[in-house]
């Protein structure tokens, strides 16, 4: 355990050397302002974060896409149940996962713009990046449940409810943690590109977008680490609830 | 009672039972025995409900089955005790009799582990303790004792031979038929001879 967090500390000892060395090239040969160092950009964020207007747009930012990902969570489950109850519905959906799974952000973001106020583009960017991800696992899950444990079920006269909760739900849930794991990023990365495509007024993603168009690179990678950081501590915090779900899932709770 | 009429299952083009017909009335007991592959496990899960019929009739125990499956099928994120009270109407309580079972199945201690920290021999106990906490009217063994040893498949044996529901046995032991007091069919080419 500690040689392995030993490990993740030099790694990243050695990309943050790497671009602090990139930086320090780049200001001796007097283009410092396209490549801030990390020490720049670190206290860039500490100023930052000091003033209230960051925390505001942040807030803004994480309501929006947690929203989105819950959005995509509760329907990618939802829709993973219909196709594994019906096949008309899979052969529906599948074809539709793909083309959402392969359409650019950008395509999408432009789209929805024409449909939606731009505050809720995001929003609905980051739910269609998450949709496929968490059907698909979910999906998974519920074909891999154990046929086995399902006849116990039936010559035992289990309710439906029990089922789901005993059977069903177990089995899925490594899948649904993966598709969290991976939702949390993928609906990040969205639904910021989101937001520097459509430039709600309180966003990270205006921030960014005018940190580039001003070429303040500082803010940039200050705006850019933020997103970072919020994307891994809520990442950690959902496979925290996870976890403590999957714990409890032997505890005897629900008949 | 459990009843088969001229029942015809197959898989595909093969028949593995071919014009079955037996009666299992209350309380009676019954040992299909045969060689591996026969279609004893066939005819266990048909009278379970799992399986239909292509061709015939089986009517079920209306007061519904309890089955001891081949392999244990214990749900591996469940304790060995919620394993049991699983199949209970409500199974946030564990009801004297189940805790009972366990005991009286050496199982005492091991209530609180896991199917992945039992033995076989342990896991195969659960599996019939979860089959027995019920009471239906109809007890199926699909070879129930192969994972247990001596003194302590006497002491399953016993309490199984202590109830009074109909039961239907599937064993390659003649004795386990014998023990359990059961008529002993055979299962020969799909159809049932009875001894």
């Amino acid at each position: 355990m500690r040689r392995r967090a030993l490990r993740a500390l030099g790694a990243l000892a050695f990309w943050l050397a790497l671009w602090a060395a990139l930086a320090l090239v780049m200001r001796l040969r007097g283009r410092g302002l396209l490549l801030p160092s990390p020490a720049a950009s670190a206290r860039r964020l500490l100023e930052l974060a000091a003033t209230g207007e960051f925390w505001r747009y942040t807030l803004c930012s994480i309501g929006r896409v947690t929203l989105g990902i819950a959005l995509a969570l509760a329907m990618g489950a939802a829709l993973a149940v219909l196709c594994a109850r019906f096949r008309a519905a899979d052969a529906l959906l599948a074809p539709a996962m793909t083309v959402v799974k392969s359409t650019p952000v950008a395509s999408f973001a432009i789209l929805v713009l024409v449909w939606l106020p731009r505050d809720l583009v995001p929003v609905c960017i980051s739910a269609l990046m998450v949709l496929p991800v968490v059907w698909a696992n979910v999906c998974a899950g519920i074909r891999g449940t154990d046929a086995s444990l399902l006849e116990l079920a039936r010559v035992f006269r289990l309710g439906r409810w029990r089922v789901f909760r005993r059977i069903y739900l177990p089995s899925v849930l490594p899948g649904f943690a993966a598709a969290c794991r991976s939702a949390v990023g993928f609906g990040w990365k969205a639904g910021i590109a989101a937001e520097v495509l459509t430039v709600p007024r309180e966003s990270m993603g205006r921030m960014i977008y005018e940190s580039k168009y001003y070429l303040q690179t500082e803010d940039l990678f200050a705006w850019t680490l933020a997103v970072i950081l919020l994307s891994l501590a809520i990442e950690r915090l959902l496979l925290l609830a996870l976890g403590r779900l999957s714990r409890g899932k032997g505890a005897g709770a629900g008949a | 009672m459990l009843e088969f009429k001229d029942v015809y299952l197959g898989f595909g083009a093969q028949a593995v039972l071919r014009d079955v017909s037996f009666s299992l009335p209350p309380g009676g007991r019954l040992a299909v025995m045969g060689p591996s592959g026969c279609g004893k496990t066939t005819l266990l899960c048909a009278a379970a409900g799992l399986l239909r019929a292509d061709g015939g009739e089986i009517v079920p125990p209306a007061g519904g089955a309890a089955m001891v499956f081949q392999e244990p099928r214990l749900l591996p994120w469940l304790t060995a005790e919620e394993n049991v009270n699983l199949v209970l109407s409500d199974s946030r309580v564990t009801l004297p009799r189940a805790r009972q079972l366990l005991a009286d199945l050496a199982l005492a201690g091991a209530e609180g582990k896991y199917p992945a920290e039992l033995s076989g021999g342990m896991q195969r106990r659960v599996a019939i303790a979860r089959a027995l906490v019920l009471e239906r009217e109809l007890l199926i063994l699909d070879e129930p004792f192969t994972a247990l040893d001596g003194e302590l498949k006497e002491r399953v044996m016993g309490l199984i031979d202590g109830r009074k529901c109909s039961l239907l046995l599937s064993t390659h032991e003649r004795s386990e038929a014998e023990r359990l007091h059961c008529g002993v069919m055979w299962l020969r080419g799909g159809g049932l001879v009875r001894e």
